[in-house]
């Protein structure tokens, strides 16, 4: 029954109109994806009046090529150029832009297209497949289950930890408390704001964001009187696509990234920024190059961009299933089913069976039409390399400060970027880690209210984590994985102590 | 040296966060209004491990500047990032009082000529096609509306 609707729903979704439906959303998703500062939430929320002249298919559609659209472009300027166009491309900007550097900047840009892909039809066909099981199963996480989960995330600040342990732990920290400035999420108290209005919203991700990455970069570069951002020079378009080990390499990365993006994006408030941060920490604990990464690894792009598109795909599972929107995003596709009269939940599948796997199957479509989209550009975007920094810094600056401008349409938001970019700049040349800031500010939110709601249920007795088993087996991983990765840490430390100690002796 | 004043700035976040946490506690906490640990007391706790990290990198700090070797002064580097980031602030300045327009064309022409291009032909169109490049792009393609000025 299942495996028929989907093939009954390829055949609808590849007519001419529903083809030409994903074209549009998929184009306009790029262009959302490109632009620092307009998140496919947002562009979806201005196209959604326009929803309702079109017909439901087709409007969800549009809808859902947008948002995957602009999961798939945010990375292209974090990899040439180190803003993340998306939250979701901080992780790949790690690596990506480090192949830039290199001259590789076609085959990052090939692997996040593939990997994308990967993510996209594996993510569709669980929808078909698994949908409303993974589904239920999702349903029976409550606040001690997200706290355990959100302690167990926060161990992968270790990994993007760097050299210093401490420094990536207070970095994380400064997150959450960043996080805290503005209304407190439960009771709307404020906080630090100290009577100021703007401060109320709290600091948005975006210019801290494009603040701390964009600016601080282009004022490093600007110091270090940059020419250009590779020097060498680049081969044939065709030439520039992973082969061999490479493609090897990165292949596996996207199936791994698939998985780890596919099972968090099923539960509410796991969006794709913080699952690319997952999948990049499951890199550096399985990869066999671990070492490589944050030096150009292709795994450090494939893993990140495949669970980013995973979870963006897997997020409509419950949507579809259960009628539970799990990002802002999915929210305005609920809001387009609602809109077109149509009910998610289960009786989507057996009332409106055509038109729920006409959707599935544009997915798929949708995420070809990217990659065919993608992959002969990838010769162009590449040169952007090449640009004299001279030009292409200000280009940068530009878009950084107008980025940060556009979500909330005030310039206290362009103050943070500016601030953030001095910050980014320091950090950049001391070589402090910037990931786990950003990873403790969006962590900070969900572990504030899951560890507030959690202690609210339980009259403020701890045992809660304790006594339900997926919290306590997130916390007794979270601990051992903790333990595991000092004990690592200490004992590469006391090597390298020793083999330097004897580089001296010598 | 950098690690010690990261961690004064530590310990001054985390005594305004203390004193915030403190003021919520003491005039907005009521019997009913929060849940056990609310606003206030969770932002106490951040406060206090904001000043453990704060005192734990100043020790670090300084035990690594007690330790350092001397390095030789970078000679490449130059004040251009500070140019730049004066060019940015008047620019977040300018865009208010003259509004998008204005303030863009100015912003382009002075980062230009600050990063190194100093040809005014090559410059002043450059300027001009991505002010209204970035104009189309945010206002129309985005539906962001730009800063119009205090003239606007």
């Amino acid at each position: 029954m299942t495996e028929f609707g989907l093939i009954d729903g390829l055949a609808n979704a590849l007519t001419f109109a529903n083809l030409g439906y994903a074209l549009i959303g998929c184009i306009l998703g790029m262009l959302v994806g490109i632009l620092p500062g307009l998140g496919p939430a947002s562009a979806m929320a201005i196209l959604l009046p326009t929803a309702m002249y079109l017909p439901p298919a087709g409007a969800i559609i549009i809808m859902a090529g947008i948002y995957y659209g602009a999961m798939y472009a945010g990375s292209t300027t974090a990899i040439l150029m180190n803003i993340p166009g998306e939250v979701a491309s901080v992780v790949t900007a790690i690596d990506g832009f480090q192949m830039t550097r290199q001259g590789r900047a076609g085959e990052a840009l090939a692997i996040a297209a593939i990997g994308s892909f990967i993510a996209g039809v594996l993510g569709t066909l669980a929808i078909a497949w698994l949908g409303p099981a993974l589904a239920e199963l999702a349903l029976q996480f409550g606040p001690p289950e997200y706290f355990g989960l959100v302690l167990f995330s926060l161990t992968a600040l270790i990994s993007f930890s760097g050299r210093s342990l401490l420094l990536g732990i207070a970095m994380g920290v400064l997150g959450i408390w960043l996080a805290t400035i503005g209304n407190d999420p439960l009771s709307g108290t404020q906080r630090m704001t100290f009577g100021n209005i703007q401060m109320m919203k709290g600091i948005d991700i975006i210019p801290l964001t494009v603040g701390l990455f964009g600016i601080g970069e282009v004022l490093f570069n600007a110091r270090s009187e940059m020419k250009r951002i590779f020097m060498g020079r680049l081969p044939r378009w065709y030439q520039m696509f992973p082969r061999g080990k490479q493609l090897v390499r990165g292949l596996t990365a996207s199936l791994r990234g698939t998985a780890t993006g596919a099972v968090m994006g099923l539960l509410p408030g796991m969006v794709p920024a913080l699952t690319t941060y997952l999948a990049y920490d499951v890199e550096r604990k399985v990869s066999r190059h671990r070492d490589e990464l944050g030096k150009g690894a292709i795994e450090g792009v494939a893993a990140p961009e495949a669970a980013n598109n995973a979870t963006a795909m897997s997020g409509f599972i419950p949507l579809l299933s259960l009628g539970i929107p799990t990002s802002p995003a999915l929210a305005i596709v609920l809001s387009t089913l609602v809109l077109n009269g149509l009910q998610p939940g289960p009786t989507l599948f057996t009332q409106h069976a055509d038109l729920a796997f006409t959707v599935i199957a544009s997915m798929v479509i949708s995420n070809g039409i990217l990659l065919v989209m993608s992959l002969p550009l990838i010769g162009v975007w590449a040169r952007i390399s090449l640009i004299p920094y001279s030009i292409l810094g200000p280009i940068v600056l530009g878009i950084c400060i107008i980025g940060a401008y556009a979500p909330r349409n005030t310039l206290f938001d362009v103050g943070v970027a500016i601030l953030f970019g001095v910050v980014g700049y320091i950090m950049r040349r001391l070589d402090w880690p910037m990931a786990p800031l950003i990873l403790g500010f969006l962590m900070g939110r969900l572990f504030e209210e899951s560890l507030r709601q959690s202690l609210s249920i339980s009259d403020g007795s701890i045992a809660i984590f304790f006594s339900r088993p997926i919290p306590a087996a997130c916390i007794a991983a979270a601990v051992l994985v903790t333990v595991v990765m000092l004990y690592v840490k200490w004992r590469s430390r006391t090597v390298s102590g020793l083999i330097a100690k004897s580089a001296n002796e010598l | 040296m950098p690690k010690i004043v990261l961690g004064a700035i530590f310990v001054v976040l985390a005594a305004i966060s203390f004193w915030d946490g403190y003021r919520i506690m003491t005039t907005l906490r009521r019997p009913g209004v929060y849940d056990g640990l609310g606003p206030d007391r969770y932002l106490l706790v951040i406060a206090a491990m904001m000043l453990l990290l704060g005192v734990a990198l100043a020790v670090q700090g300084a035990r690594e500047y007690r330790q350092r070797t001397p390095q030789a002064a970078n000679d490449q580097a130059s004040n251009r990032h500070l140019w730049l980031l004066a060019t940015i602030c008047g620019y977040a300045f300018l865009i208010w009082f003259l509004g998008y327009a204005a303030a863009t064309l100015a912003f382009f022409i002075a980062a230009l000529w600050i990063m190194g291009q100093r040809n005014w032909r090559w410059n002043l169109p450059s300027a001009i096609a991505l002010t209204v490049a970035y104009y189309f792009m945010f206002e129309y393609a985005a539906d962001i509306s730009l800063p119009q000025g205090v003239f606007g």
